[in-house]
């Protein structure tokens, strides 16, 4: 299931409203429980007939840490790949594409599985279909931040995909 | 928030009959007798809870930019839905499991800007961070890569350890906020996993 990044004081004034339009309770408690999806604005692949990009969010960290973003990309009729990404200049000292997984062991056996992260050359983007960048699968690896990125702020994120076809997206940053 | 409190016992109650969302180990690991120095120097070197207590440790780096924060800031969001008398009674602790890159003030930083409220401990002797490891069922390996730089490996797990020292519940990485606070409650009002309770009230010794 996806987990859900919107911020305490959104999901407290989604309750506030329903609770003051005296809507069904589980409702609510289905929003809460749940936490199904966690909607926002999309924003579109500039360049026609790349890839389509939505809810991307980039995670908020101080200068000197590390951080990642996450996007959906959907793609067209034909397979596709993200094969790099870049911030503005000045925003951090590298950035790479990233797969994290599970490995070794098993959760509650005699010792848990791990989580490892590699780099990756591309992130695939299925033909006709579409590919989560998510916590504890693919990212983008934001290494080094040369600035604080504070939650709110907004990211201009450059993807470039395997058909030379560049896209920028703005990504908001989030609290994750 | 009263809509937020009615919103939790709704969840609360539709999970009364249902398992914990974490999962607990049978024999029951204690972990009463390890310890890895805190940070700073005011914090507890171990990591057995208060008296009704309960204290959440997660074994993790500072360099994680993906798995570590998304674990950390769940947990946060978690914690942010106890009452202020639940989560008086929950500690938080953060061990590097890469003490070589995980200089002190940064690691102290780094749990701090998730849980503000968190120890963060550091060994520098292997032996140390490897016996807390096997204790409480975890695992890492660092190894380096072909540019020559560290890739860690970690469980993802968070860990409850109660107030006599034994891990009463894992949570492995992706569990939600709300699945978290919701088996803190239920921990914190003394409920246990039902395949917990054949051990007793005793002290069962891990392996």
């Amino acid at each position: 299931m996806k987990q859900t990044y919107e911020d305490r004081d959104s999901l407290r004034r989604v309750i506030a409203v329903v609770v003051l339009t005296s809507l069904a309770i589980t409702s609510i408690a289905l929003v809460a429980c749940g936490g199904d999806e966690s909607t926002s604005e999309s924003t579109t692949g500039a360049a026609s007939g790349a890839p389509a990009v939505s809810d991307p969010w980039v995670r908020a960290a101080a200068r000197g840490n590390n951080s990642a973003a996450y996007m959906t990309i959907t793609g067209g009729a034909e397979a596709d790949a993200v094969v790099a990404a870049e911030l503005p200049e000045g925003t951090a000292t590298e950035v790479q594409l990233h797969q994290s997984s599970s490995t070794g062991g098993m959760d509650g056996g005699e010792m848990d599985s791990m989580m490892e992260m590699k780099q990756v050359a591309e992130i695939p983007i299925p033909a006709g279909g579409s590919v989560a960048l998510e916590p504890g699968g693919y990212h983008i690896m934001i290494i080094g931040l040369t600035t604080d990125l504070s939650a709110g702020q907004k990211l201009p994120v450059t993807l470039t995909f395997s058909s030379g076809d560049r896209s920028t997206i703005e990504a908001e940053v989030r609290t994750g | 928030m009263l809509a937020v409190a009615a919103l939790l016992a709704g969840c609360a109650g539709e999970q009364r009959a249902e398992p914990f969302a974490g999962y607990s180990r049978t024999p029951i690991r204690t972990v009463a007798a390890v310890s890895v120095p805190a940070v700073g120097g005011d914090g507890d070197d171990s990591f057995v809870a208060q008296p009704g207590g309960l204290r959440l440790v997660y074994f993790g780096f500072t360099s994680c930019p993906d798995v570590c924060p998304t674990t950390l800031s769940d947990l946060r969001r978690g914690l942010a839905e106890l009452a202020p008398e639940e989560r008086s009674r929950v500690g938080v602790d953060v061990v590097t499991v890469d003490p070589a890159r995980d200089q002190p003030e940064v690691l102290d930083d780094y749990a701090s800007s998730f849980i503000e409220d968190a120890t963060s401990h550091r060994s520098d002797d292997p032996e140390v961070l490897r016996t807390a490891v096997d204790s409480f069922g975890a695992n890492y390996r660092i190894t380096v890569d072909s540019n020559g730089d560290p890739e860690v490996a970690h469980s993802g797990a968070l860990y409850v350890v109660d107030d006599a020292g034994l891990v009463v519940l894992a949570w492995p990485f992706g569990i939600p906020a709300a699945s978290i606070a919701s088996d803190l409650e239920r921990l914190l009002a003394g409920e246990r996993p039902s395949d917990l309770s054949r051990s007793g009230g005793d002290h069962p010794q891990a392996e």
